[in-house]
């Protein structure tokens, strides 16, 4: 798989936000105010720096980004000059604001939250009103300024987002999973229809009368049980809805199916719904206005199989995420960089026209997200083209034993819950004991405490930052999963923790998502297929990932590690070009991906770097870098192909570089070895040592045969590096 | 409901009309027609008919020929049928409108739902859809335009509809059919796999694909008129008409071959896809 870093991106971006700050600082620093009014202790140190740096870099991005709460939240705090707002009072610590949440049944929820919260606070609120532990696929909305639906940000401040609109947001589906019928929960299961009954009333997803007759049946047998002859009299199903146009004869057909229905439970009625639901062409199509190159107008529709466009309600075109090579968009246009076809030699960029440059990175966050979310969770695409026939290749759907375990570890009673979506959503707690306990784990999930929290904050920027500019994407799994770190010796947390190990072990887009940030765009390289790698990307890899660990280490130390770290890059190229299995694998057992080499970089800078106040290693030369480097080598024999990426995220500033060399061994067997490349760069403040030591030990968590094979310290000051050579890695 | 795609091919009635004499004089609507012969025109459509009722069990339907309406027998471009909807179309070539009359009327008293064009600006010939089980595929061809094929996608909002440019004198189905609820079957022709490649970059579904060495024998008709789980047929041109293509349609299985021929029909623009409408009564979901 192809991969490139976004060195300039990183440093920049360290440069440029002025870190988001650990809840308890939030909670002092008021947005809006000018340098002076500011708190000098807290502040002056992250100001300082980052106010003679940023401003130019800043000036850039708010060429491009004036609308943006990033740019803007930065330009607040570092360009007193622009407060434009009357100064507001210094808020109190915990000072909460109201949030009213409409749920999918209409219903309103409100809640406070701590007013600098972010938006994984209000949803983990709202996700645990409902009961509801299959968090993946939702999310909030709120409208913004145009009247436009926007999704909130977990990981960003609420207020930042939201700006002058008022704080109301609405529950919705954000990835509608391609198979329901996988989904752990029933409760999963019937907030899915909710959302699907409300996508069929407005339009959204379009379907025939048949089709509606149908669903609205199953839907009303899930929410009035069984037909009993002397309560539903009439025409019992006039108050409910069930298509833009309901017609009287619509009813008429659905009564008389719910009549047939007799001993379904709501939970079996939902999963017909979702069955049939599911079918739709429509389903789970997010669809963005654009216009194409010719000035056309056209539909973009983002899906769990990649991206449509519609003229009319026509399919024109499609490009299934493993043909797209890039996502970008400049100002407001939004531009794919799609793979070579067959017959075709070059890769070709497509461009559309979007309304303006708010929709733009709207549409392509809604894309590496939705990209993100179902490399993850999906099954193998369909095999590229239509199969010849004759070939022993069988397409096997669902055989996804990661998801099915994963769905598995999700171990509570089924929680009791009132299915209405007409009424009032009530939840009671106290009606099931099970309940009771679960609060307790869930807060254990996902708040952590005061220590956990700052690690995740920093992690979590950390990994923000590898992952491109301000309008990073992450998906909630992405927290648990360095929850993980935090906590190993939970028992609880360990549930959680497989869960998301066996989703990493499929996500490998997540760390591949690198921005470069060239002149103001904003991009995305998506992984390539395993199945085609372009000799031409090779050579763009190795220089690519050099560039990347050139950015985190000073200057000087750079040019020696250039040599070594290219050749690796050139070594596994070449291997790449030679190894790979061209042949087309046989059977069921095959798996994911055919050999190849994958090559993820993934360099997370910490905060830490910045608040230490001495100058981010990575951007000041100057005061003295120490730089570790190691290397370590540990082979893996299995039949699995292996391609977890993981960026070791210690406390102190680390990057890691994971390369695994996939080859397949005759047998069917396949031998990965995974090269890992830490370094630590830091002044003196911190501790090397430790910090090695701890990147060392994650690094052995995650892969416990791992060796440390190199070590290689140098200076910024000192020209040659000192090499220490470590044990022979394991065969 | 069932998997997806099974669904492909139920039929329960068909509908045909007969060969009139303005078929073969040659100087019919749509000029440059070469001249047929009339008998053995008439007796290939009469075999057509023989096959779908006898060695089918389909209830067959004959419309009677209309010697105003030469390329009449053709009615698989009057109508694009699936489940209960039936969408009258509005042939590209003027002289043809009024051949879908017939067809809405005997439709209609079928207990179809009839759904109509409604857009003068819209054309589009039934035998430029192809429905898989799973989704349509409109050709945009010399006969169908976009617009007549947003209002194929307007009419079944169950499915996704693609359009696919058909280069050349063909229609769509004149370059590929349906073999199998997952597999198409193509020509060799540049055309046709030109058509197949860009079906395949646009279908969300795994299909498996089959050249055949004629276009024509491409179109073929699979065709599912008995119970579930009886075997499906296959109406196809490759014995007598197309033997070059025999070899490549026996790859197919669970399926059973029946052999039809319509050479001189074909003269006049003719494919099994034209000469027959499909449709199915039965409920089903």
């Amino acid at each position: 798989m192809t991969t490139e870093t976004g060195p300039d991106s990183e440093v920049k971006k360290a440069q440029e936000e002025t870190p988001q700050q650990p809840e308890a600082a939030a909670a002092v620093t008021t947005p809006v105010t000018p340098a002076g009014h500011s708190h000098p202790e807290t502040n002056s140190n992250e100001k300082h720096l980052p106010q003679q740096d940023t401003r130019p870099a800043e000036q850039s991005l708010d060429m491009e980004d004036k609308d943006y709460c990033e740019a803007d939240g930065l330009s607040e705090r570092t360009t007193p000059s622009k407060a434009q707002k009357s100064p507001q009072k210094i808020a109190k610590k915990f000072k909460s604001a109201i949030c009213r949440v409409t749920l999918l049944d209409a219903s309103e929820y409100e809640c406070e939250v701590e007013k600098h919260g972010r938006g994984q606070v209000l949803f983990d609120l709202v996700c645990e009103h409902l009961n509801l532990l299959e968090k993946d696929y939702f999310g909030l909305t709120f409208c913004d300024a145009d009247s436009q639906k926007n999704w909130l940000d977990p990981s960003k401040e609420i207020k930042k987002q939201i700006r002058s609109s008022p704080w109301n947001f609405a529950f919705t589906v954000k990835f509608y999973p391609p198979d329901p019928a996988q989904l752990t929960e029933d409760i999963t299961r019937y907030y899915l229809c909710l959302q699907l009954r409300a996508d069929i009333i407005t339009g959204r997803l379009p379907c025939s009368f048949v089709t509606h007759a149908l669903l609205g049946s199953y839907a009303v047998q899930a929410e009035l049980g069984d037909y009993d002859a002397e309560e539903h009299m009439g025409n019992y199903v006039s108050e409910l809805r069930f298509a833009p146009n309901q017609t009287r004869e619509l009813e008429e057909r659905i009564m008389e199916l719910h009549k047939t229905y007799r001993g379904m439970t709501p939970g079996e009625a939902e999963i017909h719904f979702l069955e049939n639901a599911k079918k739709l062409s429509m389903y789970g199509v997010d669809l963005h206005h654009a216009k194409d190159s010719e000035g056309i107008d056209i539909m973009l529709g983002v899906c769990a199989n990649g991206l449509l466009i519609y003229r009319d309600r026509l399919r024109i075109n499609r490009f299934a995420w493993p043909k797209i090579l890039k996502i970008s968009y400049k100002r407001s246009n939004f531009y794919i960089k799609i793979r070579p076809g067959e017959y075709e030699q070059f890769e070709s960029t497509i461009g559309f026209k979007l309304p303006n440059h708010r929709s733009a990175k709207r549409l392509w966050k809604v894309c590496i997200e939705h990209h993100t979310f179902f490399r993850l969770v999906s099954p193998e695409p369909p095999p590229k083209g239509f199969l010849v026939m004759g070939s022993k290749f069988r397409y096997s759907g669902r055989t996804q034993a990661q998801t099915r375990q994963a769905s598995a570890l999700i171990d509570r009673p089924a929680p009791f819950f009132e299915r209405s979506s007409s009424k009032r959503y009530t939840m009671s707690r106290s009606l099931d004991g099970a309940e009771f306990s679960r609060p307790a784990s869930v807060s254990e999930n996902h708040d952590a405490g005061p220590d956990g929290d700052k690690r995740e904050d920093d992690a979590e920027s950390g990994g923000r930052r590898s992952e491109a500019e301000e309008g990073e994407v992450r998906t909630p799994t992405k927290i648990k999963e360095l929850k993980f770190l935090d906590k190993p010796e939970d028992v609880l947390l360990k549930h959680q923790a497989s869960i998301n190990e066996l989703k990493r072990t499929l996500k490998e887009p997540n760390s591949k998502l690198i921005h470069r940030d060239r002149d103001w765009e904003r991009e995305r390289r998506l992984p390539s297929s395993p199945a085609s790698p372009s000799p031409k990307g090779t050579p763009e890899k190795a220089s690519e990932s050099v560039k990347a660990e050139t950015m985190t280490v000073s200057s000087l130390a750079i040019r020696k590690k250039i040599e070594p770290e290219a050749m690796l890059q050139s070594r596994v190229s070449t291997a790449d070009s030679t190894q790979v299995d061209g042949g087309a694998p046989v059977g069921k057992d095959f798996m994911t991906t055919p050999p190849c080499i994958t090559t993820e970089t993934i360099s997370t800078t910490m905060e830490n770097s910045l608040k230490s106040g001495k100058g981010a290693a990575a951007m000041i030369p100057g005061p003295q870098t120490v730089a570790t480097e190691i290397r370590s080598l540990s082979p893996i024999i299995g039949k699995d192909v292996l391609t977890s990426t993981y960026g070791a995220t210690a406390e102190t500033l680390s990057t890691s570089t994971t390369t695994h060399v996939t080859k397949t061994v005759k047998g069917g067997f396949s031998e990965t070895r995974i090269e890992k490349r830490i370094i630590i760069t830091g002044d003196e403040d911190v501790d090397q040592d430790q910090a090695l030591a701890l990147a060392i030990k994650e690094a052995k968590l995650q892969h416990p045969d791992m060796l440390v094979t190199k070590a290689v310290v140098y200076r910024e000051t000192d020209p040659s590096p000192e090499e220490r050579d470590k044990k022979p890695q394991e065969s | 409901m069932g998997t997806p795609g099974e669904g492909l091919g139920r039929c329960s009635h068909a509908l045909i009309r007969g060969v009139p004499e303005s078929l073969a004089s040659g100087e019919s609507a749509g000029a440059g027609l070469p001249a047929l012969d009339l008998a053995k025109a008439q007796r290939e459509h009469g075999v057509l008919g023989g096959k779908l009722r006898q060695r089918l069990g389909l209830q067959l339907l004959e419309l009677p020929p209309e010697e105003s309406l030469p390329l009449g027998p053709l009615l698989g471009d009057t109508a694009v049928i699936q489940g209960d909807t039936a969408l009258i179309t509005r042939p590209w070539s003027p002289a043809r409108r009024p051949e879908v009359d017939g067809v809405r009327k005997a439709l209609q008293d079928l207990g179809l739902r009839i759904v109509e064009m409604g857009d003068e600006n819209a054309t589009l010939d039934g035998t430029d859809v192809l429905f898989t089980g799973r989704e349509f595929f409109v050709g945009l061809s010399k006969w169908t335009n976009h617009r007549g094929a947003e209002i194929v996608a307007d009419t079944f909002r169950d499915f996704a509809v693609s359009t696919v440019p058909v280069s050349g004198a063909s229609h769509l189905r004149g370059l590929c059919g349906m073999g199998g609820p997952r597999t198409v079957v193509a020509g060799s022709s540049e055309a046709a796999q030109k058509a197949v490649r860009a079906m395949a970059a646009l279908t969300d579904h795994p299909y498996a694909s089959l050249t055949l060495s004629d276009d024509a024998a491409a179109d073929c008709l699979f065709l599912r008129p008995g119970l579930p789980g009886a075997t499906p047929f296959l109406l196809h041109r490759g014995g007598g008409d197309l033997p070059n293509s025999q070899e490549g349609l026996q790859k197919l299985s669970d399926v059973t071959l029946v052999p039809v021929s319509c050479s001189e029909l074909e003269k006049a623009g003719a494919g099994l896809s034209s000469l027959c409408l499909v449709l199915s009564t039965r409920p089903h979901c």
